[in-house]
């Protein structure tokens, strides 16, 4: 299984060779939601060399909607990455492989829509697509991870396995439209949670950018249980930086990287669980966490 | 070209209504992959019948197969999609690509990608519509003016939602239900975790407020005069648990201001308002339509609304020779009052009940169980599916 993880800076570029990680996603300033650092594309293009240098792959991240206003802006950013030799383009809408397809990209497009890839039978609908692998959903089982995984042999799987993991995603600017309807309250930069009235022990992380909002499981998913049973089933392993310092963030890829995953937990256990994730959710109640 | 409207039903009673008060079409959840399957009456059979009363009044009804499924869902699917492709449902509305794909390959029916998907511009339009996909649900989230791009960038027949519920989260990309109560919300476990109340929590000392997100619902009352401008094919109603009342009051506003648009007679706004006002008891907002909302489009409290309750009963046959009516009764229900009739040919007409009886024939001078059939006798004709609202003072 290949670590993929956001890159802050080219200095870290290095040092996260050392540490294991197969590839690099960049975030950035025009269509990644949620970023931890945003890079502009010509900042991606120079990355993208750096990284190719010390022969690990560099994967772009697009998990904005693609609006009609933004087809324009995606197909010159597309270009360029193409020229600059991009390894994988990470895509929140299907929109990004069409127009990848388009401008004759081949097996470049990773779609992750976070929710959609739930079944066995999504790779033959997208074959066309020409994808270089799809991102299985977070609301999986473990069985269905295994069933997906045998029916697709061609196609490369992921999984966003680590970090806090995107519940709820909307274009309206809550935190904003809150404060706008409480004047009085002084808005501060973040970070926020919210709670809920029936789950006061839970706290969700809820942040907002310029594409809208975004709400987070409550807990850190962290997969060390399950890592080396997804072993022959995954490719690409997709850790989360965001809300997570360097410190806490270098130890999580050691912890799969070397299957060290006590010394990680000695320190962090309480920030962390395997969640919704893994368990077998229904239309009915199973489950009153 | 005059837009379709297309209206919801949770069952075949409403399928009925909903034409009777002027749909051109009618969408229905089955009993298998809709998001709205655990509330849904509509096996096979229900739904053939649902299409003969269609296709009996030169209407269509279209059939929501719009869960994300998963590959226990699938075992049926091809079974499914044939046998709705036998009965001759004039639509399916589909977001899974997989289930697109059995559709178009199993069926003759044409399909209509769901909203679920997210559709937001024409170069993922246009790849469905080659596909062939014959129409687009667009997302709610688009403004006008990104829907009059997409117009002019696609050939594809777009429909929109004009009224009703939204969900504050991009449709399809919300999982809050599944980690709070266990429920999948793309397999119609959706629990409404955005409606219930937050506080949020800052980094530093300030105490935590009061956190609202549940979204105001949709009215798009004086833009429909734009979306028609904009070649949209088809508007559409949202609530599939929505009651009778609801759904001839929306049905019936939208109707009229349609037909009006097309004859050159468009009332005030305000009179197709007052219409949607004699069942609505929800704030509402135009949605994205002007651009993303602000606090103004969200509802900043946890109080209910409070249940309308001068809809008294839905009249099912009637005897005119003798100006007697049998009514399904809804709330309390007594001749002493005054009432009105909401019928799709009237604006409102006053009604006076001269006498009620129950089924056996007793003499009733007040009728306070729902659902009850009484016969009534009134100053003035009565039709089915005429309804009767008390007059609120």
């Amino acid at each position: 299984m290949r670590l993929i993880v956001p890159l802050k800076n080219r200095e870290e570029i290095a040092l996260l060779k050392s540490m294991g990680v197969s590839g690099l996603l960049l975030e950035t300033d025009r269509f990644t939601r949620a970023s931890t650092v945003s890079f502009t594309l010509a900042q991606c293009e120079e990355l993208i060399a750096l990284i190719h240098q010390e022969k690990m792959e560099a994967y772009i991240a697009f998990n904005t909607l693609i609006h009609e206003t933004d087809l324009s802006e995606l197909n010159k950013w597309l270009i360029s990455l193409g020229k600059a030799g991009a390894d994988a383009l990470v895509a929140f809408d299907l929109t990004v492989a069409i127009v990848a397809q388009t401008l004759g990209f081949h097996k470049k497009v990773i779609y992750q829509p976070g929710t959609f890839n739930t079944h066995s039978r999504i790779s033959f609908s997208l074959q066309s697509l020409d994808l270089k692998g799809i991102t299985l959903s977070r609301e999986l089982s473990l069985d269905e991870i295994k069933t997906i995984s045998l029916a697709n042999p061609e196609l490369p799987l992921s999984l966003q396995g680590h970090g806090f993991i995107e519940l709820f995603v909307s274009r309206r600017k809550l935190i904003t439209n809150h404060y706008r309807h409480n004047p009085k309250s002084t808005r501060s930069s973040g970070p926020f949670w919210l709670q809920e009235e029936q789950r006061p022990d839970e706290k969700y992380p809820i942040m907002e950018d310029q594409f809208g909002t975004q709400i987070f499981r409550p807990k850190k998913l962290a997969s060390f249980s399950v890592f080396s049973q997804l072993d022959p089933w995954i490719k690409d392993w997709f850790i989360s930086r965001l809300f997570l310092n360097d410190v806490e963030f270098y130890a999580a890829i050691t912890a799969y990287v070397l299957h060290e995953y006590d010394q990680f937990l000695d320190i962090y256990a309480s920030e962390y669980d395997e969640g919704t994730m893994y368990q077998k959710i229904g239309v009915k109640k199973l489950v009153n966490q | 070209m005059k837009p379709e409207l297309l209206a919801p039903a949770g069952d075949l009673d409403k399928v009925r209504l909903a034409y009777h008060y002027g749909a051109d079409s009618v969408y229905i959840g089955g009993k298998t992959l809709s998001l709205r399957a655990r509330a849904s009456q509509f096996d096979l059979k229900l739904i053939q019948e649902a299409t003969q009363v269609a296709h009996e009044k030169n209407k269509k009804l279209y059939v929501t197969v719009n869960v994300v499924p998963h590959d226990e869902d699938l075992e049926l699917l091809d079974e499914y999609l044939s046998a709705l492709g036998k009965i001759g449902v004039d639509a399916l509305i589909c977001s899974d690509p997989y289930v697109i794909d059995q559709a178009l390959k199993l069926t003759a029916v044409p399909i209509h990608l769901s909203t679920q998907f997210s559709p937001t511009n024409s170069a993922l339009i246009d790849f469905w519509l080659q596909r062939g996909v014959q129409r687009v649900v667009l997302a709610r989230e688009l403004t006008l003016a990104e829907m009059r791009l997409i117009r002019q960038h696609t050939k594809m027949e777009c429909e929109v939602f004009i009224h009703g519920g939204m969900c504050v989260s991009y449709s399809g990309r919300c999982t809050l239900s599944n980690r709070m109560t266990g429920r999948d919300a793309n397999r119609g476990g959706c629990a409404h975790s955005c409606r219930w109340k937050y506080r949020l929590i800052r980094s530093d000392d300030t105490p935590p407020e009061d956190f609202w997100m549940a979204s105001k619902d949709l009215e798009t009352i004086r833009f429909i005069p734009d979306l028609v401008d904009l070649g949209i094919a088809s508007f559409k109603i949202e609530g599939r648990m929505k009651s009778h009342m609801y759904i001839a009051a929306i049905v019936k506003a939208y109707r009229a201001l349609i037909d009006d648009l097309f004859t050159h007679s468009l009332r005030p706004f305000s009179v197709y308002e007052a219409i949607i006002q004699k069942a609505e008891n929800r704030h509402r907002f135009s949605g994205f339509v002007e651009g993303n909302p602000d606090d103004s489009g969200q509802i900043f409290t946890d109080k209910k609304d409070l249940p309308i309750q001068n809809f008294v009963g839905i009249v099912r046959d009637t005897i005119p020779e003798k100006h007697q009516a049998w009514v399904e009764t809804r709330n309390a229900f007594s001749p002493g009052d005054d009432y009105e009739v909401f019928s799709p040919s009237n604006e409102q007409q006053s009604l006076r009940i001269i006498d009620m009886t129950s089924e056996d024939g007793t003499k009733l001078s007040l009728s306070n169980h729902p659902l009850e059939k009484v016969l009534i006798q009134s100053d003035i004709l009565l039709s089915p599916y005429d309804i009767i609202r008390k007059v609120v003072k």
